[in-house]
């Protein structure tokens, strides 16, 4: 019991780290465009107030840990889990991640996750991969009025 | 006066406003402060760089520290009961921190002050007729922490009543008296403790550990308990 166990975190965190390798290059951050950022817009208030509450959860997160940015309810939201805890769980869509494990940045920062998390942010999240799920989703999530397409 | 209090430095500062506090000058809330350490910051090397326990110390238990003394602040001021259990974790969190780690630098000391000397007297006693040598429970201790998932400890922990020895795990910085165990040896496995020597490898800095344990600490903790 305790191998399956043991074998199922593994595969959890393996899936996970994936997901994070597929959310990050080098030349990415900044700002989405389009839809991520109207989206972005309409549910934070602004792209600031995103960054300022993902950065919040970053540090906030206690251990070892992720935190996401995941559609929940046809809504943006972030999302932080601990070890290998992922939103699947809850039925929630993921659409970028970033790892606050230590061995995630510690060599580069040590004990400075706030100058790790602006990092990921200012130079590595990929937008276009949210774009991918994102596109995903809408085949059966509605994210905004339900429109009638014209004849 | 603001050089007097420079020249103090925080703890001094904080000692000040503890006698303040129980004199009845003020009404500040006591604040915890970063215990020295017992040795100089090379002088567990190799088996842990002075880089890591300068993190180690000045970074992640200060943050501890000053994360709990916050969080009392506002435990002070908040008025309803929703703000109140709100501060539960960040209390539990830096609160466990700054207890864990006060232990653990006592826990170890440098080779010439006794680190790696075989514990003797009644713990002696103990870990030979609970765990038949202590390479056993070394060896138990190891295999513990090395399968901690996430950031957390290994204890070797006395249940007070019987006196009975125990090896134990704790999440984060779940303090050991939540699992009903009095701490005597804690080694400490969050990345922060060994990433920048032993990269993911932590199965060797717990090989290279028992090095540097001040069991005589360990014992005097098993004795007074």
């Amino acid at each position: 019991m305790r191998i399956h166990k043991l074998a199922s975190i593994m595969l959890a965190r393996h899936g996970i780290t994936d997901f994070f390798w597929s959310s990050i290059y080098p030349g990415g951050g900044g700002q989405p465009d389009g839809e991520v950022l109207e989206l972005i817009e309409r549910d934070f208030g602004s792209f600031e107030e995103f960054t300022k509450e993902f950065k919040a959860a970053g540090v906030s997160q206690f251990g070892s840990g992720w935190v996401w940015l995941i559609l929940k309810d046809a809504k943006l939201s972030i999302l932080k889990t601990s070890n290998a805890l992922n939103p699947l769980i809850w039925g929630y869509i993921p659409l970028t991640v970033v790892d606050v494990c230590e061995h995630a940045y510690y060599l580069d920062f040590q004990n400075r996750r706030p100058d790790y998390l602006n990092a990921f942010l200012d130079k590595l999240i990929s937008w276009e991969a949210v774009a991918g799920p994102l596109a995903q989703a809408k085949a059966f999530v509605t994210l905004g009025e339900p429109t009638i397409p014209e004849k | 006066m603001a050089a007097l209090l420079t020249k103090m430095g925080s703890s001094g500062q904080a000692r000040m406003l503890s006698h303040l506090w129980k004199r009845g000058v003020t009404t500040a809330v006591q604040q915890e402060v970063l215990p020295e350490l017992p040795y100089d910051y090379n002088a567990l090397e190799p088996v842990i760089s002075a880089e890591i326990m300068l993190l180690h110390h000045q970074k992640h238990h200060q943050a501890y520290v000053t994360g709990f003394n916050k969080a009392l602040e506002q435990l002070t001021t908040a008025s309803d009961p929703r703000a109140i259990v709100a501060l539960q974790s960040a209390i539990n969190f830096n609160g466990g921190g700054h207890i864990n780690h006060s232990i653990f630098w006592n826990n170890l000391a440098p080779p010439k002050e006794g680190g790696g000397e075989p514990p003797e007297g009644n713990l002696a006693s103990a870990i030979e007729s609970q765990f038949g040598s202590l390479d056993n429970l070394i060896a138990k201790l190891s295999a513990s922490g090395a399968g901690v998932q996430g950031s957390g400890w290994v204890w070797l922990g006395l249940i007070k009543d019987s006196k009975l020895l125990k090896v134990e795990t704790t999440a984060n910085q779940d303090p050991l008296a939540a699992k009903g165990l009095v701490p005597l040896l804690g080694i400490d496995v969050w990345e922060h403790a060994y990433y920048l020597q032993y990269k993911n490898v932590r199965p060797d800095y717990l090989k290279n550990i028992w090095k540097v344990v001040n069991w005589s600490d360990v014992a005097k903790r098993y004795d007074s308990a």
